[in-house]
């Protein structure tokens, strides 16, 4: 069975959509639904409150689930699905497989490995999927497997940066600009570059993913969107 | 007489059995070489076509088959002789003969069809027949009759007529135009036959004849074409222009017929080349449009003649430099006509300024706009509209432009677009729609607005969506099917088309960016949008600030971390955003106080990156207000299971959640500052409502005492710890050889210098190995004995509960956030301290088990008092011993897996 988990795409509030180029490949035809492949759609939540969003969501395969992120309104996607209430975790079995799924918003520390795995045990599964860091990653961890899909558009988040930016750079501008004004060109191109590489590590990298589990195994196909081009991972998983 | 269809089916089978019987009578006769026999037949068939009583679609049938029978006889004349010379000579004769045929009909068409043989012949006097056929022609002067046989005559000459030289070609062109005149006015005369009651059943059958007059015009355009003269000085444009164009125009003008010119004019932009409409365009519009039928439409002409220049704009025949010079005789055209005649419809004028304006937009030079302002100056200043409809016109016009911008330049540079645009102001209907198309476009574009003047350029066209009110229902349009959507507590309303142009204007936001790469210039630009255009519909804010803060925190953080030096800047930026929350705040307090919680502790949490310890700190004291004044005592919201730990629960358990998770990811804080807050929030953690909600928060908290190096990104160094004293040694198991730093900053210092320093020289590898990057520098706040009061205070809670149950799940609970703080390195939560724990949870399992025995004996002994809630407590406790064994397990698997828990007693 394939399942897609795709999360936090904050549309409109921090994106303005998903790269055409996935929404290409998640939903290639107009029909309902639009992909025939997938089974089975898990949002993770901050979808924020495109409606035409959430409709393209629901229309990709016969079954949608959501939970709700941090920054969901539950009242309006509650009426703009027509579902009852939207939860903040659920749970389904496929095969020999126990998948469970949550933003993971009310984790304390959130994204702690230990306490996902905590989690994972008190929700009995073998298979934990969650969001709202906006970085893609899977793992085994006490013999489960943790996925999380990253975020579908990319968008920014407020947490630290990924990498410190080298202050050496700052410096050596800093050295520069007080030299001759001939050099001011390339320090300008350092400054652009200085930004560039602060910016680069405050944005993240639009993703998603898909589980094809079958058996005790899972295999996760990890999709990245980088320079314009989806690149695919593989790692797979097998329950002991 | 009127004849029925009935008896006219009746009479056009008989003479088409006439003609077929007379037909083959003629092809046996021709067989056996009896020529005048057979023309004869001939005659008689082509009698037919005297009728009066058919239809012209049932003429046209006859007629074809009259054709094809002709058609047998002129190949029997082709094949008749062997020698050309004696061909030649007999043609003649045979022509001749003919004209003694006694009706005018048959005695035409067997003359056409016998000329028109002799003309294919070599050396046969074309010229001569040409000029005798098209003379004799005039004999006919019933208008279906006459069209038909001049058709034949038109049809049988279609590949014969000379144009070897300039003189053929003027005989031929005058030829084709001469039987072009006679059938234009057979065909407008064809209109007054017959009774003034039947006056719309002839314009009926006047169309279905059209094609039969135009073929004189497609003829003539091949054979200008298909012309070409040795002499260079030979231009068949000016031939067009001088020879054809005035005598044909003059024509279609003069006939003074509204079907005529209507089809003749669109015949003629149809079928002559691009560059010959040019060359006459002046002319056309001037000389021909202005002097029509009053009550032809002329917007459908112009329609059909700028979709002409349109299709060819591809071919380059305008080059760019005439564009405008085509536009403005267009232009001067429409000018004159409003002139000439003050009445025309407002329809007429909106259809004709569409065709001006997808003019414009086929050129090549898409960045001029004169010739669009030129028009939306024109209609702002003259039309003025009378009725709904009209604006509807008119949003026609608006609408039109926007598929093809390009750019936001496009917009900009539309100025009077948008004073026509504020004409339909009283029709928001129209407005919005030209608005909502205006910014789907933009985001196709995606490009940037990256100034003032672009943002002005944009948002004044955003304003009517901005200002719109959610509330009133726009049912008008939609006839009530309009989906609702409830929010503030069910209390309000709002259409989910309300919510999507929402989405939209905040998408149009993430477009804001800065000319020079320069985050502080973004974030000026998000301050004026939100102070000249967001916040003049207070009301609305609630769904565009989230978009507006997030962004403006986002940018700011990118310059902290560009300008980290620019305390200033950053300060009074953080002091702006706090400004804008606060109005977020203080008007939708009562609704949206949990997404500014959320706000404010992403800005806290910014603040603390860049350092700004101040800062920070004053948010996380706002968020404390937050807390107090609106979320403290929120509803819960629907039914919470209490024993169900992984879903959260009141608003305010949420909202205490996020506060810790914010917290935890503080490195910067002052330590005074960071105990205090940390306490505040145990505090308010420990004050819910519901015991489940105090014991869990209370044992979530006990992670801020205990900072854990995996949440800290790398090459982070928080200052926290730094300037207080010395940490006590065993408090810090892992942080043996740390080298405390001592640089001897003040204590009331913002901490940015001190980390320039420690910046200064150090290389921080990015690596993994966790041990070694501790060894340097990393200081984390941990209080292994603040962790286990935390733990102590959630099992006092926890043991305090009523329903035992709900005890026992909190226990296990608890013994798993034990077990991770252990493996977190907080000796204090030994072996002895989970055992004590595991021990616990034992005794009361076993204790809940012996009562459940006990309440089984008594339902079996008939005292059922409340069954259902007796399988609810086995299930509870099944549930909970399920979880307890999971844990243990948990326990074994470390034991054997990492050596950890070794003397916890699992058995």
């Amino acid at each position: 069975m394939l399942t897609l988990a795709i999360s936090d795409l904050f549309i409109p509030e921090r994106s303005i959509d998903l790269p055409p180029k996935f929404k290409k490949l998640l939903s290639p035809t107009n029909n309902i639904p639009s992909n025939n492949k997938i089974q089975n759609v898990i949002c993770l939540g901050n979808i924020i409150n495109s409606q035409t969003t959430l409709s393209w969501l629901s229309n990709i395969s016969p079954t949608f689930k959501i939970v709700r992120g941090e920054y969901d309104d539950e009242t309006l996607i509650k009426q703009q699905l027509d579902i009852k209430d939207v939860p903040i975790y659920g749970k389904f079995q496929h095969d020999n497989l126990k998948i469970g799924y949550t933003n993971g918003f009310q984790i304390v520390p959130k994204d702690d490995p230990l306490a996902l795995s905590s989690f994972a045990r008190e929700l009995d599964v073998d298979i934990l999927i969650w969001g709202g860091t906006h970085k893609v990653e899977a793992y085994t961890l006490d013999g489960k497997f943790f996925i999380n899909p990253g975020s579908a558009t990319g968008a920014f988040n407020f947490d630290w940066p990924e990498e410190e930016d080298e202050d050496e750079d700052a410096e050596d501008a800093q050295d520069e600009k007080d030299e001759k004004k001939e050099k001011k060109e390339e320090t300008d191109d350092k400054e652009i570059n200085k930004l560039y590489e602060i910016e680069e590590s405050n944005t993240n990298i639009p993703s998603f993913c898909l589980l094809d589990t079958q058996g005790s195994t899972c295999t996760l196909y990890i999709y990245t969107y980088l320079q314009n081009e989806v690149k695919v991972d593989k790692i797979t998983y097998t329950k002991s | 007489m009127q004849l029925s269809n009935n008896e006219r089916k009746q009479i056009l089978q008989t003479c088409i059995n006439n003609i077929k019987h007379q037909s083959n009578l003629m092809k046996s006769n021709l067989n056996d070489n009896k020529l005048l026999q057979a023309l004869k037949h001939c005659s008689n068939f082509l009698n037919e076509l005297r009728s009066n009583n058919l239809t012209p679609k049932q003429y046209y049938e006859i007629y074809m088959l009259v054709f094809d029978s002709l058609g047998i006889l002129s190949s029997y004349l082709i094949g008749g002789s062997n020698s050309k010379q004696s061909n030649s000579v007999f043609l003649a004769d045979l022509y001749e003969i003919v004209q003694y045929s006694g009706n005018i009909i048959p005695r035409l068409y067997m003359m056409i069809n016998i000329g028109t043989t002799y003309m294919a012949i070599e050396g046969a006097p074309t010229k001569d027949l040409m000029k005798d056929m098209i003379e004799m022609c005039h004999g006919v002067q019933h208008p279906i009759r006459g069209l038909f046989l001049r058709y034949y005559l038109s049809q049988r000459t279609k590949n014969l007529l000379p144009f070897d030289n300039e003189s053929d070609l003027n005989d031929s062109v005058e030829f084709l135009i001469s039987n072009f005149i006679e059938m234009n006015k057979l065909w407008v005369r064809l209109q007054h036959q017959g009774h003034s009651s039947e006056r719309e059943l002839r314009y009926k059958e006047r169309k279905e004849l059209k094609i039969l007059v135009g073929s004189n015009l497609v003829r003539l355009s091949q054979i200008i074409d298909d012309y070409t003269d040795a002499n260079e000085k030979f231009s068949s444009i000016d031939y067009y222009k001088d020879k054809v164009f005035p005598v044909i125009t003059e024509q279609i003008i003069q006939c003074k017929d509204h079907l005529a010119q209507t089809y003749l004019i669109d015949v003629i932009i149809q079928i002559f080349p691009i560059e010959f409409q040019i060359t006459t365009l002046k002319n056309l519009l001037n000389d021909v449009f202005l002097n029509l039928h009053p009550m032809l439409r002329k917007s459908e002409l112009i329609e059909t003649l700028v979709d002409k220049f349109i299709n060819c704009s591809e071919e380059s025949v305008v080059e760019e430099e005439e564009e405008n010079e085509l536009f403005n005789q267009f232009w001067s055209f429409y000018l004159n006509l409003n002139e000439l005649d003050p009445t025309i419809p407002i329809e007429e004028h909106s259809n004709l300024l569409q065709s001006f304006i997808n003019l414009s937009l086929s050129f090549k030079n898409s960045e001029n706009f004169d010739n669009l302002n030129q028009i939306y100056k024109h209609a702002s200043e003259n039309l003025t509209s009378t009725s709904d409809s009209d604006e509807e016109m008119w949003f026609n016009l608006l609408i039109l432009p926007i598929n093809y911008f390009r750019s936001i330049n496009t917009l900009f540079k539309l100025d009077n677009y948008y004073d026509f645009y504020q004409k339909i102001q009283n029709n928001k209907q129209l407005q919005k729609k030209i608005s909502i198309t205006i910014i789907d476009k933009l985001l196709e574009i995606g490009e940037p607005l990256k100034d003032i003047s672009e943002i002005d350029a944009i948002f004044r066209y955003l304003l009517v969506l901005i200002k719109e009110s959610p509330s009133k229902l726009d049912t008008a349009k939609n006839l009530g099917i309009t989906k609702t959507i409830k929010i503030n507590n069910d209390e309000k309303l709002i259409t989910v088309e309300f919510l999507e142009i929402q989405e939209k204007i905040c998408k149009i936001i993430q477009l804001i960016e800065s000319d020079q790469d320069d985050p502080s210039k973004t974030i000026s630009n998000l301050s004026y949008i939100r102070k000249k255009y967001l916040n003049k519909s207070l009301e609305n804010i609630i769904y565009t600030y989230p978009t507006l803060i997030t962004k403006y925190l986002y940018k700011s953080k990118i310059l902290g971390y560009y300008k980290p030096h620019d305390t200033n800047l950053l300060v009074s930026n953080f002091k702006n955003l706090s400004i804008i929350v606060d109005e977020f705040y203080s008007n939708h307090e009562e609704f949206s106080s949990s997404t500014i919680l959320k706000i404010y502790l992403n800005i806290a949490n910014v603040a603390d990156q860049l350092k700004l310890n101040s800062i920070s700190y004053e948010i996380y004291n706002q968020v404390f207000v937050i807390y107090e004044e609106n979320l403290k005592h929120s509803k819960k919201k629907g039914f919470i299971n209490p024993h169900d730990s992984l879903s959260g629960g009141s608003i305010a358990y949420e909202s205490i959640i996020l506060i810790i998770n914010s917290l935890i990811k503080t490195r910067h804080l002052l330590k005074n500052q960071y105990e205090e807050l940390i306490t505040k929030v145990t505090l308010h953690g420990s004050k819910l409502l519901k015991k489940q909600d105090q014991c869990r928060a209370v044992y979530l908290c006990s992670n801020l005492w205990w900072w854990n190096e995996i949440l800290l990104p790398n090459g982070e160094k928080p200052t926290t710890m730094i300037e207080e004293e010395k940490p006590k040694e065993d408090e810090k198991p892992k942080m043996e050889n740390t080298n405390q730093k001592e640089e001897g900053e003040s204590k009331n210092e913002e901490k940015e210098n001190n980390e320039e320093e420690q910046d200064d020289h150090k290389d921080e590898e990015k690596e993994k190995d966790v041990d070694e990057q501790e060894e340097e520098e990393i200081l984390l706040y941990r209080d292994g004995k603040r962790v286990l009061e935390c733990l102590q205070k959630s099992l006092r809670i926890a043991d305090s509960c009523m329903d035992p149950y709900l005890s026992l799940k909190l226990f296990i609970e608890i013994l798993n956030k034990c077990l991770i703080s252990s493996i977190y390195g907080n000796d204090l939560i030994d072996y002895k301290y989970l055992n004590g724990l595991i021990d616990l949870i034992k005794t009361n399992i076993d204790n809940l088990q012996d009562q459940q025995n006990e309440d089984d004996e008594e339902v079996e002994n008939g005292n059922d008092n409340d069954e259902e809630n007796e399988i609810k407590e086995t299930v509870l406790l099944k549930q909970a011993i399920g979880y307890f064994n999971k844990t243990l397990y948990y326990i074994k698997e470390q034991k054997e897996l990492e050596g950890r828990f070794q003397n916890v007693n699992i058995h």
